[in-house]
């Protein structure tokens, strides 16, 4: 498992592209942060893509899977050491984002730029910890489609998924149809559970709805991701 | 005569490691699912019904040092000792409503302000989480009018709208709204 995981870090970390659209992410997400932002919205999903997209299906694309495979290695060891390497690079993802916010809001400081400053460097902290259950909800969703599409077809197949769920409520509701809407908001609230990480690290209670919602979730897309992988039939060198 | 032997040139270990790997297949060991995530999925079920029951037995939220009331109460309360409701349209996935929280009700004397001037009543929204609100919940929405969180609301016992704060743009903006409210309150 652990090779697993410092071979995905190893590509990551290889890859100009990777570090170029992770710094970017990171300048635009401390931005946020220094504005007062109380969510990352965005920028957090975007990391999560720029980390996690692919994370099975280029393997598999390249033959390396089934090398890696011939090995006397579970799957589920390959496929967990994998998403474990991608909670690494997240944490260390919002980790640099909060540090470089405290930076600017640092410089802005020194150079007497303070008058339009919204940041609290202990909310900032807040939002970073927050957005982090929610990056590993993301990146599970994304691994579990990464086990069965190929390329990059896991972002794509989350992008779509992402529309149809928050659409389904509205489109229904314009409808006039209250029972359609009210079944998209809870298939919404069950399927891609937001959590209430802002309501928890603010001092709200740890036993909401919500938060048993986020942890079925990941558990099932982590189960789900594991058994489908397990059925998959490998050709080396055809995907 | 010397016998000629013809011998396989040997196999590389990563060939032998796939050719391994074929013949087991996808029914293989290696395609053994660890039972920790069974039990993590059964964890993850118990919790989100122990969630879902923790929840419905909250009758009444709780934030900071304000004392909020239900919104039937408040309005009876408005009505015998003659002071206007405090309407908090809030939700608990809503980050600003928290700034909310953490800045105004945690603060004593935004506390005392509400406790002196109006009846509070906090009006948490269910949609996302339970994809739907109470009757109740569902009414005073529509009353008022509230399409974001947090909405303020301050009504005269009979629900008349007297002053509106919506979204959080931080304590000033705070309070101005409770000053204009008590402005308005008073005249």
């Amino acid at each position: 498992m652990i090779e697993s995981a410092r071979r995905l870090l190893d590509q990551k970390f290889g890859s100009l592209g990777v570090w170029i659209s992770l710094v970017a992410l990171v300048l635009l997400g401390a931005l946020l942060l220094v504005s007062g932002q109380t969510s990352m919205g965005l920028v957090t999903v975007l990391g999560v893509f720029v980390v996690t997209a692919g994370i099975v299906s280029r393997d598999a694309a390249s033959g390396a899977l089934q090398m890696i495979l011939s090995r006397p290695i579970l799957r589920a060891q390959y496929l967990f050491g994998r998403y474990l390497a991608a909670l690494t690079l997240m944490a260390g993802f919002l980790a640099s984002v909060f540090a470089t916010a405290v930076l600017i809001d640092r410089a802005a400081a020194l150079a007497g730029w303070t008058g339009g400053s919204a940041f609290l460097w202990q909310e900032g902290l807040r939002v970073v910890v927050s957005e982090f259950p929610r990056a590993a909800l993301d990146a599970a969703i994304l691994l579990f489609f990464s086990t069965f599409l190929r390329g990059l077809g896991d972002a794509l197949a989350f992008v779509l998924c992402g529309i149809v769920l928050n659409l389904l409520p509205q489109v229904a509701t314009a409808l006039r149809k209250p029972g359609l809407a009210r079944f998209g908001r809870r298939l919404l609230a069950n399927v891609a559970p937001d959590g209430a990480w802002s309501s928890i690290f603010h001092g709200g209670p740890i036993l909401q709805a919500a938060t048993g919602q986020w942890a079925l979730a990941m558990a099932v897309y982590l189960l789900l991701a594991s058994i489908v992988f397990n059925r998959r039939e490998l050709s080396y060198g055809q995907d | 005569m010397d016998r000629i032997e013809t011998r396989e040139p040997p196999a590389s270990d990563d060939a032998v490691h796939i050719a391994q790997a074929e013949s087991r297949g996808p029914a293989g060991p290696q395609t053994r699912i660890p039972a920790i995530l069974f039990w993590i999925v059964a964890a993850a079920i118990a919790l989100r019904i122990v969630t879902a029951f923790a929840d419905r037995s909250k009758e009444t939220e709780t934030a900071g040092l304000v004392k909020w009331q239900p919104p039937g109460r408040a309005l009876a309360l408005a009505g015998a000792i003659r002071r206007p409701v405090l309407y908090d349209f809030t939700a608990a996935w809503c980050p600003p409503c928290r700034k909310l929280d953490h800045e105004g009700w945690e603060d004593d004397e935004v506390a005392s302000r509400i406790r002196s001037g109006f009846i509070p009543s906090r009006i948490v929204d269910r949609q996302r989480e339970d994809g739907k609100n109470t009757e109740e919940i569902e009414a005073l929405q529509q009353r008022y009018k509230v399409e974001v969180f947090p909405t303020l609301i301050v009504a005269d016992a009979s629900g008349r709208e007297i002053a509106r704060m919506t979204g959080y743009a931080g304590r000033p903006q705070l309070d101005a709204f409770l000053k204009e409210a008590e402005e308005k309150v008073r005249r």
